[in-house]
């Protein structure tokens, strides 16, 4: 019999979890705009300006919409990346899914950026479709170096759960340090995967006038937003996850509710150095052209990645390292 | 009781199509419906007959078996539903000599149905033939070309079967795949070689592909049934051959790495491959029908690499996805089908907005994308999680990574047929366009079903697949009704789908707070500019930049190869004609030549 006040409980907490993780991501959204300002040297919007905005764009009277299929977007969207979120440990704590496969992870990460481009194709602007055109040919340069990288991490760890990967580097050591040429790589991959520049090249505003998002107007875009916030937070925390433990520094086994809040707050810091990094290349960078950015990613991460990825191989096949 | 019992099948799911090919062809106007029944009766009498095990031995001069077993079962249960869905298309769509469709379509359903019932060769490459050669007329219905193409590489795939064939008659003198003991490890080497070679062609493996663009895209009705049923073929021969005729012990006799047979390697490296070759090649295609050829190509190429690791989970995601594939795939096809049906254009950058119009059709599509992409909301998913922690588990740092970027290259060509088709800017001419006809939709939707069901209770055919894993002895798979697992990891899908569908409420709800006023598709953002009408669908020479990108390396191509082969071998001949030079004096010259040869050959022979 299925306890069902335990699976309550667990619901709750889930729904805190992602609850908290959109207003984290808002707030690094926030941080963002200031961050870059202030290299600019310019005075920058507050903080606090995403969380105005959503809420002025969720309270709007008149909004537009072009017809049913250009309303997958904003559901697809925000359902999906929050089903992302719930599959992501956060500060060591999972919340869905006792193995949280990294494969599912990787297929679920897909469903938020398929409804938004569906959405998108069906505004029928020609900037949109061609925004798209730009996000797919974007995810398929940075995924070469990406899933290089993710190989080389289940091959080391022999699992590809997120689960024990977090618990493996916390009794072992964290991946970075194993694979410091892979985590590079990741990072690279990381920024095109958060489409900041160098590679902000599908939303492109000065180009494109912001492709997929072109159409899409009040709680549309309210929605959007908050679905870019939480992808914020999925990229960040997966880099983490791979790469720094995840943020887990204490045990729950062993710490009980106090693990939780130190893992929390450890991983609250790391992603923020993870953004704040993303958000240094991002203000000092042009923007390089799709091509270009398809050759550099099947370039110089994949051939990190690929080196990472023989490191790997070799401390696991032939060394026998095993974490 | 036993013999009967293996008539009534063999009656119901090979004679009784053959009967109804012949029916059928009398039948004139009313073909396809009398199709559709011969069709549907194998496929409702499939539920009774599950989980059988029916073998007999038959003396007809030489023993041949015929045996329905899960194995057959399955394999049936894809192929006897796709070709029911097909001849439901077909009914709107079939205008042009009706009979000789459905009289041809039945024969190959047949000639399938008695392959996967044969468990000796001589009934097998009967039945092969039989299928393969109904198929190439199917295609000469469209093209002569398309048909050449396909009979060329047919041929070749029957002369490798042959020599297969040939070769384990000639070490055990009989037909029966039970009867393979004493064959030396160099005689199974060249057994299962051309048996693989010969099958691999049926499933289009790279370099053996260059058939498929061309006769994926004749008849959409046809094609169906073609790309995603009688491929299967392929599949069920090569699950055979190594699995089914060999096993593992005789295929971890030729050494292996990481348990995986050195034997199987190579296949398997081809499949990923192919998968990664396949998946490029469609992206740059703008014929709708091309496209999905290319894609099927790829498809295929993932279940190769299954069958060629041959641990459980990896012939066990080969048969899963291979199942998959028949239903997405099919209904793919169908859904291109009906869109060429009711506009008559099949380049992807000439259509546009279709999704507004044919909502259903759209839906549909979306659906099987979802599968083909690998979308976790469909049983696509698990195939393609099933063959890749199959690879990575046993640390195939090549074969792994090729899979899994050719799956993300997937997402590219579908977004290129949902945009380019169903999205965008609805274009002028198709202002009035219609839903595709009824039959068309439920086609579609039975072939839908299957992806819907089995990726919230993936233990279901798991279930079938683990009884064929067992009965060819490969191993057995770990899972139960909602999720499966690997060595290192595993998921739950429905966990999945109860917070798929908790947070989707949850959008929901702030998505239906403030009400929307919809505005025509041309009232949209043009950076102040208003044209009065300008045809804006962003969809020719979709990914452009890529393509310049690729463009060094897509100038190989093995179709071109193949072609220069060709030529060669004209213009040899061409030098050869020369001889005739209607002098009789250089006739007299050769029959010298002849004799002296004949004469020395015969003097050193003795």
């Amino acid at each position: 019999m299925i306890d069902w006040i335990n699976v309550l409980i667990q619901a709750g907490v889930t729904a805190l979890y992602l609850f908290l993780a959109i207003v984290i991501g808002l707030l690094f959204l926030g941080i963002g705009r200031k961050v870059t300002a202030r290299i600019h040297n310019r005075v920058g919007p507050p903080v606090y300006q995403n969380f105005i905005d959503v809420g002025k764009l969720l309270a709007k009277k008149t909004n537009i919409r072009h017809n049913w299929i250009f309303d997958f977007a904003p559901l697809f969207g925000l359902a999906g990346v929050l089903l992302t979120l719930a599959y992501l440990p956060m500060g060591g704590y999972r919340l869905l899914s006792g193995e949280g496969d990294l494969i599912l992870l990787l297929y679920v990460m897909v469903i938020p950026a398929l409804g938004f481009a569906l959405g998108a194709g069906a505004s029928s602007n020609p900037n949109a479709g061609v925004g798209v055109m730009r996000a797919l040919t974007l995810m398929l340069s940075y995924e070469m170096p990406f899933l290089l990288v993710l190989l080389s991490i289940m091959i080391l760890y022999n699992t590809a759960s997120l689960d024990v990967l977090l618990s493996k580097q916390m009794h072992f050591a964290w991946a970075i340090a194993m694979l410091p040429l892979s985590a590079l790589a990741a990072d690279m991959a990381l920024q095109g995967m958060m489409m900041e520049k160098p590679f902000d090249i599908p939303l492109a505003p000065h180009e494109i006038a912001s492709g997929p998002m072109v159409e899409f107007g009040g709680k549309y875009l309210g929605m959007l937003m908050l679905y870019s916030a939480g992808s914020v937070i999925v990229e960040t925390t997966l880099f983490v996850d791979l790469f720094l433990g995840g943020g887990v520094v204490l045990d729950p086994a062993t710490y009980g509710i106090l693990a939780y809040v130190v893992n929390y707050l450890v991983w609250f810091l790391l992603i923020f150095v993870v953004w704040l990094i993303a958000l240094f290349i991002n203000a000092v960078f042009p923007r390089f052209r799709i091509e270009q950015a398809f050759k550099f990613y099947w370039k110089w991460p994949t051939i990190i990645a690929a080196i990472g990825l023989v490191q790997a191989y070799i401390m696991s096949a032939f060394l026998g390292v095993m974490p | 009781m036993e013999i009967n019992l293996l008539w009534g099948v063999f009656g119901i799911f090979v004679l009784l199509p053959l009967a109804g090919s012949i029916l059928s062809y009398l039948g004139k106007k009313f073909a396809i419906y009398i199709g559709i029944i011969f069709a549907l009766i194998p496929t409702i009498m499939l539920y009774p007959f599950y989980a059988q095990n029916i073998s007999e031995l038959i003396n007809i001069g030489v023993n041949i078996n015929l045996v329905f077993d899960t194995t057959t079962w399955f394999f049936m249960l894809m192929i006897d539903t796709v070709a029911f869905a097909s001849f439901l298309f077909a009914i709107s769509c079939v205008k042009k000599k009706p009979e000789g469709f459905a009289s041809l379509m039945l024969l190959s359903l047949a000639g399938a149905n008695g392959v996967l019932m044969s468990r000796d060769f001589l009934s097998l490459y009967i039945f092969w033939e039989m299928m393969s050669w109904s198929a190439y007329l199917l295609i000469l219905r469209s093209s002569g070309e398309y048909a050449r193409r396909y009979l060329l590489f047919g041929i070749l795939s029957a002369y490798f079967i042959i020599m297969g064939i040939g070769i384990f008659y000639y070490y055990t003198g009989s037909f029966l795949f039970s009867d393979s003991a004493g064959i030396p490890l160099m005689g199974w080497f060249w057994i299962l070689f051309f048996l693989v070679v010969g099958f691999a062609v049926k499933m289009a493996v790279v370099p053996l592909h260059v058939w498929a663009p061309y006769a994926y895209s004749s008849e959409p009705s046809f094609v169906s049934f073609f790309s995603g049923g009688l491929s299967k073929l392929g599949t069920f021969g090569i699950l055979m051959g190594m699995y089914g005729i060999a096993g593992l012990s005789i295929l971890q006799g030729f050494g292996t790495f990481r348990d995986v047979s050195l034997f199987g390697y190579p296949f398997a490296l081809l499949g990923a491959f192919t998968a990664f070759i396949g998946t490029i090649l469609a992206i740059f295609q703008d014929d709708l029908r091309k496209l999905l050829a290319y894609s099927s190509i790829g498809q295929l190429g993932y279940v190769m690499v299954g069958l060629g690791l041959g641990t459980p989970l990896a012939v066990s995601g080969a048969l899963f996805h291979a199942f998959n594939h028949a239903f997405f795939k099919s209904l793919l096809f169908l859904g291109a089908g009906a869109v060429i049906y009711r506009t008559g254009k099949y380049k992807i950058s000439e259509m546009g907005g279709l999704g507004y119009r044919m909502p259903f059709t759209f839906l549909f599509v979306l659906f099987a994308i979802f599968a083909l992409a690998g979308i976790p909301i469909t049983s696509g998913f698990i195939s393609k999680w099933m063959l890749y922690e199959a690879a990575i588990e046993k640390k195939f740092v090549i074969i792994a990574p090729l899979m899994l970027i050719a799956s993300v290259g997937a997402f590219l060509y579908s977004f290129r047929i949902l945009y380019g088709v169903f999205l965008g800017q609805l274009d002028k001419p198709y202002e009035n366009i219609k839903e595709a006809p009824l039959p068309m939709l439920v086609a579609m939707g039975i072939l839908m079903l299957p992806l819907l069901i089995f990726s919230i209770f993936p233990g279901w055919i798991l279930e079938w697949i683990d009884d064929i894993m067992k009965s060819t002895g490969v191993g057995t798979i770990d899972y139960n009704t909602y999720s499966y697992y690997s060595s290192i990891g595993g998921a739950n899908m429905l966990v999945l789908w109860i917070a798929f569908m908790l947070v989707f409420i949850v959008a929901m709800l702030i998505f239906l707070m403030k009400k929307a006023r919809k505005v025509d598709q041309y009232d949209n953002y043009l950076a102040g500019e208003s044209p009065p009408y300008v045809q804006l669908h962003a969809a020719h020479n979709f990914y452009k930049p890529l393509r310049d990108t690729w463009a060094p390396l897509l100038k190989y191509s093995i179709d071109r190869a193949y072609e220069k082969l060709s030529r060669f071998f004209v213009e040899g001949f061409e030098e050869i004609k020369k001889i005739y030079t209607e002098n009789p004096q250089d006739y007299a010259a050769y029959l010298g030549i002849a004799f002296l040869l004949f004469l020395f050959i015969g003097w050193w022979l003795l």
